[in-house]
This record gives structure tokens, C-alpha cells and sequence, in this order.
């Protein structure tokens, strides 16, 4: 009785933690120096860029050579009703400016809104004869030579122009979140995106002769996202809601084939991607049974759908008369998810992770035999379409135990399983175990040792009806294979001094595919890294970091069933390093410096047994430095100066020396790979108010 | 019943501890701006409004998170060096769970729901690993300042923005938490949406499909043939065409042949190998909704 009711008083005593009462009252916060009204920074001045390069202006929006302006800052308000407004933006004089807003009512409510633009180029060296403009159609030249080679197309040297490629995302983001009265919680974001331009686009006459143009990208996408949450002291659930809709201004694009047409072909056509809709209903709780036991689920079920009205089986007016099943695709697509979890601190040392995820991913859409004019030339039997789906269901336990000595140990297991249909192979079940020792000597160092194993058994493999060729009855497509894979991580954090500290790192993966006999074989991954801070004084600080990263792959492959196999070795190499320094040099002036490096090999080696050397090398390198000196002059006035060098040096075997005609077989944009050199500096006065 | 004098004993102790005489009053003195330790920045945010209920400043002030501070006050006056009952940080002694607990009583909400089993959950990561409170504006908020916070644990995702074929991090048109949640256990590898196709969508949403002619992998998961944090091939892709397709398609005839270094001048051969190698003629290998396009040509 004794015992119970000492327990009884220790609960109270525990549940009244977060009760306390403390006669606050004599809390005058006299000390709190609220800001109050407007105040905020505005940095603003001119820019200037020594050179010009579309894959420099990438992102970053300094597409010209020469001044341009540069306009950054952030500007408050606050006032003692709780009143708030922030407003954030970045290189508003730029092609990539951004800005941000939200205010509100502390508590109460929030709206945000939200604007930025990205620009991304893809036009390094690009030229073509063609030429677009606000069209689904691409046109050559009226003057234009057809030849069955590209070194026959005597009038393309005349008739090419720059093509820059460029693809502007804009994207518009307002949202607005409330606190009802009670537990409630609402919030609503809507984002609509546009995304314009051109891009490249390639396609042909089967393997006999193909081009490459420049497409129109016109797309926009506005999405909705809703959420209602509940909280109370012991559970908190969440109903949201997410929609989104696409829309394709073009459903498809034709273009004027520059060789000598293999029948009726002088017109080529392709399909877009369709306007599609989405929306998903999702509900999430959490729920504490007990100080010690957390519970956590979620479901959804969502539907992708897409019916955008089918364009003809060709434009080669030599079909058409074939009739479509269908006039539109009436594409369904079901999701549902469902996932659960439970965490349980069993003792003091003792601590268990459980969780189980289910996804579904149901292809509704109707099969139907199609009869498709491949490449606009050739009539093809029936095929029907194949939707795939697919139910994905993964489980995984861990259990954590920590001792007194700082020395934990975790071990866990986890399977998945895949049932997909329409596939080579209906079920996968992966099945991996992993263990981990971490040592805390509190501040002084921390290790961590984890290594992993994983098996991949699967259901009998079977060759099924793709469209296109029968494949070699011994391919194992790597994502449907045996594999077996084992991992290892090793890290160590040291503080070596009160102001020197390293973070060392090594991580090894190795995939093996042992009963593959065509396909992926084997694929390694490794990577080191050092990290190191040094504290020089109060607010001055120097660091540097070095990255050593290695993917190796090797696939298998025959010509024919009974033909003797070829191999192919993939090597990717990264070189990762720098250093920097940030801080205080005075009172007044502030320093940040930062130089980084990263160079990139990319082997690979095709044998055929004939004993051939490897491609040329992959390569591109990166070297960036970047100085910010900013000077404090008055309370309210300043200047930063700016200086950004940066070096890109690239090599690509596959399209570096082509131009437009080096495959005589396809008529290309004449891409090359990225080189500049190109330094910017900005000279900022700076307003505080 | 002498265990029930021994417990109430204990139990009295365990609230030994005191709130300050004068709440914020009582820290700001020593934390003001300026001073290793400033909070004062504290005051341009959330945490410090006096009007909305729920924040620590219409509470116990500094105390409402950092517990009775009497004594660390007490301590301080006399050179002693009595902590703050509750410190945030990866190498506070104030254990994790309690630090997390005291953030998550108000901030348990959107994926924050989900923080219980998640990666981060489980591998003990405190909220002020990341989190900064005492500043004007918590970092993370920002897309640049944000991936020097990933970068510490997760080094590699670094050299990964510095690649050939990389999303825009390194210039801030991105953050990571774009694609991933930190807080969310329940969607895989921490991300924003259910699964990683639904997470590509959102940007890239003209590859949802669904397509007449579905390339199954591409529905599947884009991860299978893209690096989505950073590649030495163009589009993220894992490795170059032809090889990327031809680890998966052998039929006799161009799929299945073996290019190799010497085969470059082929004018048959190198069709197949050089610009974009398959894609020169199979562009659509996302999908297609061509009635005509099921070899994805079209």
C-alpha cells in the first residue's frame, strides 16, 4: 500500500513538471530590447562580369558580359500588438532574383508569398537550322539542301544560328496559415509554376537518320496544399490535403526532317507530355500511451489522372486512315500509402524502433491494342499498352542500447518486398540486417562504426512482351536481380583542441548481381572525407575539407544468345577540396573567404575480347574562390565588395569536336562541352535602418 | 512506510530547483548583444512574442526552455560555474530527449508529426544540432546557410552539388529541404512527399504520366537509372548512355552491341554512341503518349 502510494505521489510528481506555478508577475523584461516599427537592410550596387558563359549564367542569371546591377536586403517590422511583416530577397537585378514575404499576427496568423525565377541554359556552343517560335512546329531554311548524310547538307554551315536553350522557371508561392480557437491549426500554400523555353529534342527515322532541335517548353503547374492539425497533451493528428494540375500548351511537335526522306517522311512528329492532374488525401496522428511509448501513423490515397485527346498514329499522310481505339488515354492511376511506427524506451538503456510502409501505386489505365507507325515509316502489329503497377511493403525493427560508459550499440533488420506486374519478375523481397557501435566520450571524440548486409531474392524471372525487341533470355535487369550488397561506415569526430577539431569519414558499398549473366555485374562505391576547423580567435574561424568519392560498375552483355559476351567498366573519380575563412578582422570589418575544388574522371572501358583501350577520359573541373569583405562605417551605413573566380574546364568524348554534322547519321545542335574563365565583382553600399 | 518517506524525499528534490526573481531580466544582463553567449537577437523572433500565448516569452521567459535559473544566476554572481538546468545542443549533458521534448511541445506539428522514428529521431540528433534560437533569423531558413548545416553530417552530399550534373544548391536557387523533410519519418529517405517519384513530381510534374507507354523504371523510381544529388553524366544520370540502357536491354541488333573506344569514327557505329547515344532517337524514355510511341521514339 506503502509502495503504491509512493509511486502514485512520484507520478504526480513527474506530471507536474510541466505544470509549474511561478508567480511571474514581477517580470517587467525591462531588459528585453524589443525592435519595434520598421527596420531591416538593403545592400545595393553595381556588378561587373570580365566575361560571358551560358554555363556560368546557369542558375545564376549573369548571362552578359559587363555592369549589372545587384539589389539584395531584408526589411521588417514588428510592434508590441504582435504585428509582423518580414520580407526577404536576392539578386532582385538578376535573372535568378528571389523574394520572400510573410506577416502576420503572432500566433493568430501568417501569410507568405513568395516569388522567384530560375534560369537554366543548356546551349553551350549550341547552333541549329531550325527555328521556333511560339509554335508546336519546327522549321528549316527555305533554302535548305537535303542530303542522306549530314556531310551532304551543303546549305547547313549558312544557315546555322546560336541556340541558347534557355528554360525560365517562375514560380509564385502565396500561403496563409491560422490558428483557430482551441487545438486548431489550419494552413493553405498554393504554387503556380511556369516553366518556359527551349530545349533540346532528338528523334528520327529508326536508326537511319535522326535530328536534333530545339523544342518549346510551355508548361505551367499549380498546385494546392491544405492541412488541418489537432493537438492535445496526448495525441496530434493532421488531415491534408495536396492537389496539383499540369498543363502543356503543346500536346505535341513536328519538325521538318533535314535528310532526304526514307518514304513519305519529309514530316516528322512527336508527342509532348500530357496535361495531367493529381490529388491526395492524407491523414497523420501521433499518439503517446505513455511517457515511454510514441506511436506515429499515416495514410493516404491519392489518383494521378490524364486524358489528353490522343494526336494521329502518324503525320505521314500514308496512314491516315488507321483508327485509334481510343480517342484519349482516360489514364488512372490509384495511390494509397499507408506506414505506422512505434518507438519504446523499454528501459533506461533500452530502446525499440518497429515500422511497417505500404505503397500502392494501381495503374488503372484501360489496355489496348494500338497499331503503332514506328517512326513515322513502318506499320507494327498490334501491341497493347502496359500499365505497369505496383504494391511495395517494407518492415524494419532496431533496437538501440545505450550503456553507462557512453558506448551504444544499435542493431536493426528490415525487409521489403516488391509485387509488380506486367514485369520480368512479379515479386523481389530484399532482406538487410545492419549493426552499429558509437562511442561519446562527450565533447572529447565520437566514433561510429556501422556495417550492413543486405540479400535480394526474387520470383522466377520471365521474359515478357516489351514493346520493341525480345531480350537476351540471360538479361537480369539490375532491379530485378539477385544482388547481394554489403556496406560500411566509419566515422570519427575529433576535438583535437578547444579551437582544432576534425570529422573523419569513410563509407565502402559493394553490389553484387552473382547470378546475372547479362546486365549489371557488380557496382562499388566509395568515399572519404576529412573535414577540419580551427577556431584563430573569437568570431574568426578557419576551415577545409577534402572529399575522395569512387563508383565503379561493370555490366555484361552479348550481341547474340549464343555470341561470346562483351563486358563494360564504368569508373567515375571525384576530387573534392577546400578551405575558408570567416569572421571578424576588427570591429569593423568582416571577412569571409572561401576557395573550393572539385574535379571529376569518368573512365569507361568497353571489351569486346579484342583487347580495345578506354574511351578518353570524362572530365570537368571546378575551381571557385569567392571573397566578401563587408566594412561597418556608421551604425547605419556600409560597404561589402564582392569578388567571385571561378574556372570550368570540361571534356566530353561525346560531343566534344562533332559540331553539327560529325555523325553523318544525325543532324545534331553541335553541343560542346563548358569552358570559361570568368571573374565578377560587386561593390555593395549597405543601409541599415 | 519508510519508503514512502524516502520517495517523498526524492520526490521534493527532484522540484528543488527555483525560477529567478525577475524572468528575462535576471539573464539579459549578462546574455545581451554583443556577448559570446548574446540571446538578445532573441527578441527579433517568434520565441520572444509577448502576445501570442503559446510563446516562451508569455511564459517563463528564457526559464520557459532553459528551466528554473535561479541557481545558475545565483552561480553566476558568485563565479561558480552552475549551468542552466536545461542547455540545447548535440554536446549538451542535457539529454537529447528532454532538449527535443522541450522544442517538440510546441513544434510537433506538419512533418514534425512524423519526428518519432525518424532517421534523425532514432540517431539521436538534437533540434539545436541544427536549429538556431537566439538568432534574428534561424539560418536553415536560408537556402545557402542551409546546406552548410546538411554538409556537417552529411559531407558527401558537399562534393555531390559540386558535380558536372547537380541541382542548384550551390547557388541557393535550391535547398535540401526542396526534396527532403528532416523532421518526417514517414516518407522514405526523410522526404517531403510519400515516395521519391512523388517528390521529383513536384518540380518536374510533366513526368508523372500517366503515359499510353510507360517505361517501367522510370514509373517505378527515377533513382534507378538518376543520382538525384549529383552525377559526372548530364541529367543526374547514373552512368553514360549506352551503357545505362544497355545494363538492362540486350535484344540482337544495335541494343545489344558493343561500342567501344575504336568504333568512335564508325560512321554506323558511332550513331548509337556519340551526342546523346540512344536518346538521339529514343528521346521519350520517361514515357510517351504517342499512340505511335511504344518504342519510345515518340
Amino acid at each position: 500500500m506503502a509502495t503504491f502510494l509512493a509511486l502514485l505521489l512520484c507520478t504526480q510528481a513527474h506530471a507536474d513538471e510541466s505544470q509549474v506555478s511561478v508567480d511571474s508577475s514581477g517580470w517587467l523584461c525591462n531588459f528585453c530590447n524589443y525592435p519595434q516599427g520598421w527596420f531591416g537592410i538593403l545592400d545595393i550596387g553595381p556588378g561587373y562580369a570580365n566575361d560571358a558563359s551560358l554555363k556560368f549564367a546557369d542558375y545564376r542569371g549573369i548571362t552578359e558580359k559587363g555592369v549589372f546591377i545587384s539589389i539584395n536586403g531584408d526589411m521588417h517590422y514588428l510592434d508590441k500588438a504582435g504585428r509582423y511583416f518580414d520580407l526577404y530577397t536576392r539578386d532582385l537585378g538578376l535573372d535568378s532574383r528571389q523574394l520572400e514575404l510573410r506577416g502576420g499576427l503572432h500566433g493568430r496568423i501568417e501569410f507568405r508569398l513568395a516569388y522567384r525565377e530560375i534560369p537554366k541554359y543548356r546551349g553551350y556552343g549550341t547552333q541549329t537550322p531550325f527555328s521556333v517560335s511560339g509554335t508546336d512546329r519546327v522549321v528549316l531554311p527555305p533554302d535548305w539542301v537535303y542530303a542522306r548524310t549530314t556531310a551532304g547538307m551543303s546549305a547547313l554551315e549558312a544557315s546555322l544560328l546560336p541556340e541558347t536553350l534557355e528554360i525560365k522557371r517562375k514560380l509564385f508561392e502565396v500561403g496563409l496559415s491560422f490558428r483557430m480557437t482551441g487545438n486548431w491549426r489550419y494552413e493553405a500554400d498554393f504554387k503556380h509554376t511556369e516553366k518556359n523555353g527551349t530545349r533540346a529534342f532528338g528523334a528520327g527515322v529508326f536508326t537511319i537518320q535522326s535530328s536534333h532541335f530545339p523544342a518549346p517548353v510551355d508548361f505551367s503547374i499549380n498546385r494546392v496544399d491544405m492541412g488541418l492539425e489537432y493537438t492535445n497533451k496526448h495525441s496530434r493528428i493532421r488531415f491534408g490535403f495536396s492537389g496539383s494540375s499540369f498543363n502543356n500548351r503543346y500536346a505535341s511537335v513536328s519538325w521538318e526532317n533535314p535528310f532526304t526522306p526514307v518514304g513519305n517522311t519529309a514530316n516528322l512528329r512527336a508527342a509532348l507530355e500530357p496535361g495531367s492532374d493529381f490529388y491526395q488525401f492524407n491523414l497523420t496522428g501521433s499518439f503517446r500511451p505513455s511517457a515511454k511509448v510514441r506511436l506515429t501513423a499515416q495514410a493516404s490515397i491519392g489518383r494521378i489522372t490524364q486524358d489528353v485527346e490522343y494526336i494521329a498514329y502518324s503525320i505521314n499522310p500514308d496512314f491516315d486512315d488507321l483508327e485509334l481505339p481510343s480517342a484519349s488515354l482516360n489514364g488512372s492511376m490509384d495511390t494509397s500509402n499507408l506506414g505506422a511506427r512505434m518507438t519504446a524506451r523499454l528501459s533506461s538503456k533500452l530502446s525499440l524502433f518497429l515500422s511497417m510502409k505500404y505503397d500502392d501505386r494501381d495503374n488503372r489505365t484501360p489496355i489496348d491494342f494500338y497499331t503503332p507507325v514506328i517512326t513515322d515509316l513502318v506499320l507494327r502489329e498490334q501491341t497493347p499498352n502496359r500499365p505497369y503497377s505496383f504494391k511495395r511493403s517494407q518492415y524494419s525493427a532496431q533496437f538501440s542500447y545505450r550503456t553507462y560508459t557512453s558506448v551504444n550499440f544499435n542493431a536493426g533488420a528490415k525487409q521489403k518486398r516488391y509485387k509488380r506486374t506486367l514485369q520480368s519478375v512479379r515479386e523481389t523481397e530484399d532482406s538487410t540486417w545492419w549493426g552499429e557501435v558509437s562511442v561519446d566520450s562527450w565533447s572529447a571524440a565520437q566514433l561510429r562504426v556501422r556495417i550492413e548486409t543486405s540479400d535480394r531474392d526474387i520470383s522466377p524471372y520471365r521474359q515478357v512482351g516489351d514493346p520493341g525487341l525480345r531480350e537476351n533470355v540471360l538479361m537480369r535487369k539490375f532491379h530485378l536481380a539477385n544482388r547481394n550488397r554489403d556496406r560500411a561506415l566509419f566515422e570519427l569526430d575529433l576535438s583535437l583542441s578547444n579551437r582544432l577539431n576534425a570529422a573523419l569519414s569513410y563509407s565502402v558499398s559493394r553490389d553484387r548481381y552473382a547470378k546475372s549473366i547479362i546486365g549489371l555485374m557488380e557496382s562499388d562505391e566509395h568515399s572519404v572525407n576529412l573535414d577540419l576547423g580551427f577556431s584563430i580567435k573569437t568570431n574568426l574561424s578557419l576551415h577545409a575539407f577534402v572529399t575522395l568519392e569512387d563508383y565503379d560498375s561493370e555490366i555484361a552483355s552479348a550481341e547474340y544468345e549464343s555470341a561470346a559476351g562483351w563486358t563494360a567498366n564504368t569508373k567515375d573519380r571525384f576530387t573534392t577540396w577546400g578551405f575558408g575563412l570567416s569572421g571578424k578582422l576588427t570591429d569593423k570589418l568582416d571577412i569571409s573567404i572561401d576557395y573550393y575544388s572539385s574535379d571529376s574522371r569518368g573512365r569507361i572501358r568497353t571489351d569486346s575480347g579484342a583487347d580495345e583501350p578506354p574511351f578518353p577520359d570524362l572530365s570537368t573541373d571546378l575551381r571557385n574562390a569567392t571573397i566578401r569583405l563587408n566594412y561597418k562605417a556608421s551604425k547605419q551605413w556600409g560597404l561589402s565588395l564582392l569578388a567571385e573566380h571561378e574556372n570550368y574546364d570540361s571534356s566530353d568524348w561525346q560531343i566534344d569536336g562533332l559540331g553539327n554534322d560529325g555523325i553523318s547519321a544525325i543532324l545534331t545542335l553541335g553541343p560542346t562541352s563548358p569552358n570559361y574563365s570568368v571573374t565578377v565583382f560587386r561593390l555593395l553600399a549597405n543601409y541599415t535602418f | 512506510m519508510i519508503i514512502l518517506i524516502l520517495l517523498l524525499i526524492i520526490s521534493s528534490g527532484l522540484q528543488a530547483q527555483d525560477y529567478s526573481e525577475q524572468g528575462a531580466d535576471s539573464c539579459m544582463p549578462c546574455h545581451y548583444e554583443g556577448q559570446p553567449k548574446s540571446a538578445a537577437a532573441i527578441f527579433f523572433t517568434k520565441h520572444a512574442s509577448s502576445t501570442d500565448p503559446r510563446a516562451p516569452f508569455s511564459q517563463l521567459q528564457c526559464e520557459t526552455c532553459h528551466g528554473p535559473g535561479q541557481d545558475h544566476v545565483f552561480g553566476q554572481q558568485r563565479s561558480l560555474d552552475v549551468l542552466p538546468v536545461n542547455i540545447f545542443g548535440q554536446q549538451s549533458k542535457t539529454p537529447i530527449e528532454t532538449q527535443n521534448r522541450i522544442c517538440l511541445n510546441c513544434h510537433e506539428t506538419k512533418g514534425r508529426l512524423a519526428w518519432f522514428g525518424s532517421r534523425h529521431q532514432v540517431e539521436n540528433v538534437a533540434c539545436a544540432s541544427c536549429h538556431q534560437v537566439h538568432v534574428a533569423r534561424d539560418r536553415v531558413f536560408d537556402s545557402l546557410e542551409q546546406q552548410k548545416v546538411c554538409f556537417d553530417c552529411h559531407p558527401k552530399r558537399r562534393s555531390d552539388t559540386l558535380k558536372a550534373s547537380s541541382h542548384p544548391l550551390r547557388l541557393g536557387n535550391m535547398s535540401c529541404s526542396d526534396c527532403h523533410d528532416p523532421h518526417n519519418g514517414a516518407n522514405e529517405f526523410l522526404l517531403q512527399e510519400l515516395t521519391v517519384n512523388e517528390t521529383c513530381y513536384t518540380c518536374h510534374t510533366e513526368k508523372q504520366g500517366p503515359y499510353l507507354w510507360e517505361h517501367a523504371p522510370a514509373a517505378e523510381n527515377c533513382s534507378l537509372c538518376h543520382r538525384p544529388h549529383g552525377s559526372n553524366h548530364p541529367a543526374l544520370l547514373k552512368k553514360r548512355p549506352p551503357l545505362l540502357c544497355q545494363q538492362c536491354h540486350s535484344p540482337e541488333g544495335h541494343p545489344s552491341t558493343a561500342y567501344t573506344s575504336e568504333q568512335t569514327g564508325n560512321s554506323f557505329s558511332n550513331r548509337f554512341m556519340l551526342g546523346r547515344a540512344c536518346l538521339n532517337c529514343h528521346s521519350q524514355v520517361h514515357g510517351s503518349n504517342h499512340p505511335s510511341g511504344a518504342t519510345l521514339h515518340r
